[in-house]
């Protein structure tokens, strides 16, 4: 059970849903919808403090999230089906990878752990950040060099 | 993007997700530990439904498709060259 602080929701949940439902776009090569995307990455880390709250182990919020980000790359942002599959899973797999390679480098330095940072708003707020910004960075290059894995809107070409 | 691959995409998708999953066990929590053992059972049973299910092993009609494509191209070609050569 974790209780997440409202502070660290607002700062780091939606910063870090807003960058997942941007790549999820972007991979698909579809045009960025803002208004959409910002919506989803406000409901979705409030959604998530709850799920946090309710289930009783670490882990398995991983497996609801990326249910509910399929969900709402289906019926908010409107993606097709196959498209909203893919992109759920590529984007959580991309944040998990960052996540797995990045943090244990933050907790080694300030010597910590996951559940000593989870306490800390601060730490809790501030360690994602690398991560968001090398995944924005990401989303950024293949945004704007239109490197989609999909045709879509924005990208014709079917590679 | 052609619907063969997207399935294949989305099947090494999968995977990568729980193999992901199960690490993060094992990087952060290590007294849960035996979840991510779970899981990476949980990932071998999905690994080798999927390749059932996507049949990646050779078909006796593949491989005699393959045999015959490897004896037109592949061997005649060789021996043409070969006997250029000489």
């Amino acid at each position: 059970m974790d209780h997440m602080q409202l502070l660290a929701v607002i700062f780091q949940g939606i910063p870090e849903s807003l960058v997942v439902f941007a790549f999820g776009v972007a991979v698909v090569g579809e045009y960025l919808n803002w208004k959409r995307i910002l919506i989803c990455a406000i409901i979705v880390p409030f959604l998530m403090m709850v799920v946090r709250a309710i289930v009783p182990i670490f882990g398995p919020h991983i497996v609801i999230s990326l249910i509910v980000t399929f969900i709402f790359f289906w019926k908010i942002i409107k993606l097709d089906l196959k498209k909203a599959i893919f992109s759920s899973l590529l984007s959580m797999c991309i944040l998990l990878l960052l996540e797995i390679f990045i943090l244990p480098i933050f907790y080694n330095i300030w010597n910590t752990t996951l559940f000593e940072t989870y306490n800390n708003t601060f730490q809790r707020i501030l360690f994602p950040y690398p991560v968001l910004i090398i995944y924005a960075i990401f989303t950024f290059i293949i945004y704007k060099f239109k490197f989609a894995l999909f045709k879509g809107d924005r990208v014709n070409t079917d590679e | 993007m052609n619907n063969i691959y997207y399935y294949y995409s989305i099947f090494i998708l999968i995977q990568g997700f729980i193999i992901l999953f199960a690490l993060q066990y094992f990087y952060f929590i290590p007294d849960n530990i035996l979840i991510g053992k779970i899981f990476i059972m949980i990932y071998i049973i999905i690994l080798f439904y999927l390749i059932r299910l996507f049949n990646f092993t050779h078909k006796e009609g593949n491989i005699n498709k393959f045999d015959s494509n490897f004896d037109s191209f592949n061997i005649q070609g060789f021996e043409r060259n070969h006997n250029k050569g000489s």
